[in-house]
């Protein structure tokens, strides 16, 4: 049974990640994540980290995994919402998520898909 | 008279003459005008010679060297009383000589002499005198010094304690202390450390100098002392207890705790107004719609960086811009710490959503970043805050 609640925009599939996402848990979501990009075609994957309070370096490192591998899928990959304290924790773990586009909110992230 | 009853008169003469010699007080005997008539020879002995050679003289030439008779010469009253008299009279060599002078006169009532009694007092005088002195001397300070003083056996009973240490006690006399212990006087959390000190301090011989303690008493007050014990020998060396000297220092502790909190007081106000300033130095100016400069003005340390980077995240969260321009022209130095923070300020400004730019990069500032190796990941830079301005407006349009 699927516990994401992806949302599809057109070509895009939007997944917002829950903060009670932890180790396992987390892992098992991401290959879910990645079944769900490959059966439904979607040209591009927002990731809506909004509800995300807080991040350690294992979430980190996965969101950072998982985006790569979305990519050499062949998808567009935008992560949405990162918020201030999080963005800081993020560098300050050294996990910047170089190379992977960033919106502030979907509708910046859709636009960013455009592109 | 018949030659047996003049040998037995020598016999008793000689004998006589043998008692005077075998004392050991001086026995003078002078005529009124002072000169001496007969001398025994302890007596003689004072003045350093023989006794016929003392006979003849006057007594204060032979004994004190003397023009006139010595100052407080029992004679001199008897002279004038009659009566029997007693003085000290101070010789050379800090020797004093306790002397009595007794009248002597003939048949008919009349003064022919004085026999006079010399003692030398000189050691025994000058113990008890020693020893009266240290014994006012230590009353003194048992009674009038502010410090608790006392004197413990090595059972850590008490032997004495000053006046003071009385008070502190609230007892009526420092006797009642005596046989006690600090058992008897503050709580255990007190008097079991103090207990185990003066143990230590009996073992080893080592006296505490100057123990800062903290005294608890019965009635829940706490005390402060300054405490200094020492062992407490007897005349052989050996050690027999303790003795020791506290000082109530709670009035200075507590001025000291004072102003301890009113230096974190104050070192509170100083952080609150630093952080007003920091806040004040970093204005974040909405230059265009959905740009957002900051300008680095002055010195910037970590605390400083990472005030800057938490306030523009904020407001780029807030406004919702798309650029964030990071203008350090104004920037006095950087460093390579100073360097990691604007690169982080700028990483974790594109994570958040929006378009970091660092302007106002001048040589300087290169020159370190690429000595760091600092890798700006494709973060853009612009030599001018104008430039920079002109970059997102035109980002803007897009």
């Amino acid at each position: 049974m699927s516990r994401l609640a992806k949302m599809k925009l057109g070509e895009v599939l939007v997944i917002p990640i829950q903060e009670e996402l932890h180790d396992t848990a987390a892992e098992e979501t991401g290959e879910e994540i990645i079944e769900e990009a490959r059966e439904s075609g979607v040209r591009g994957v927002i990731l809506d980290i909004s509800t995300l309070e807080i991040v350690d370096s294992f979430l980190g490192r996965l969101l950072g995994e998982l985006a790569n591998s979305l990519e050499t899928m062949g998808k567009k990959v935008v992560v949405v919402g990162i918020r201030p304290d999080v963005a800081i924790t993020l560098v300050e773990l050294g996990l910047d998520l170089a190379g992977i586009p960033t919106a502030m909110n979907l509708e910046a992230a859709m636009r960013e898909m455009k592109t | 008279m018949p030659t047996e009853k003049l040998e037995k008169l020598l016999e008793d003469s000689k004998r006589a003459y043998q008692i005077l010699n075998a004392v050991k007080e001086g026995i003078v005997y002078i005529d009124p005008d002072r000169e001496v008539k007969w001398v025994n020879e302890p007596g003689a002995a004072l003045a350093g010679e023989s006794p016929q050679e003392v006979i003849g003289s006057l007594c204060y030439e032979a004994f004190y060297d003397l023009d006139s008779p010595c100052e407080g010469c029992p004679v001199t009253e008897t002279l004038e009383t009659g009566q029997p008299a007693e003085g000290e009279i101070s010789g050379s060599d800090d020797k004093t000589f306790l002397v009595s002078s007794e009248p002597v006169r003939d048949e008919e009532g009349e003064l022919i002499g004085f026999i006079e009694t010399v003692q030398t007092i000189t050691d025994q005088k000058r113990v008890e005198a020693e020893l009266a002195r240290e014994q006012r001397l230590l009353k003194t300070l048992m009674e009038n010094f502010p410090d608790a003083i006392y004197f413990k056996d090595k059972e850590s009973r008490f032997i004495q304690i000053s006046q003071a240490q009385a008070e502190r006690f609230g007892l009526d006399s420092p006797d009642q202390a005596v046989g006690k212990t600090d058992f008897d006087f503050f709580t255990e959390e007190h008097a079991q450390p103090a207990y185990e000190d003066e143990q230590e301090i009996m073992r080893t011989g080592q006296p505490i100098v100057g123990k800062v303690e903290k005294e608890t008493w019965p009635d829940g007050q706490e005390t402060w002392a300054s405490t200094t014990k020492a062992p407490l020998r007897n005349e052989a060396g050996e050690i027999i207890g303790t003795l020791g000297i506290t000082r109530d220092i709670t009035e200075r502790k507590e001025m000291e705790n004072e102003l301890k909190e009113y230096s974190e007081r104050l070192e509170e106000k100083v952080r609150e107004r630093t952080k007003t300033i920091l806040e004040l130095s970093t204005p974040v100016i909405a230059v265009w719609e959905g740009v957002l400069t900051v300008p680095i003005l002055g010195t910037i340390d970590s605390e400083r960086a990472q005030q800057i980077t938490e306030k523009l995240l904020e407001e780029v969260k807030k406004q919702e811009a798309r650029v964030a321009i990071i203008d350090v022209s104004g920037i006095v130095t950087v460093d390579s710490a100073v360097a990691n923070h604007l690169i982080r300020t700028a990483k974790a400004i594109r994570l958040i959503g929006a378009i970091p730019l660092l302007t106002g990069i001048n040589p300087d500032i290169a020159q370190t970043i690429s000595r760091l190796g600092i890798e700006l990941d494709g973060l853009k830079t612009l030599a001018t805050l104008k430039d920079g301005i002109q970059y997102a407006i035109d980002l803007m349009k897009e």
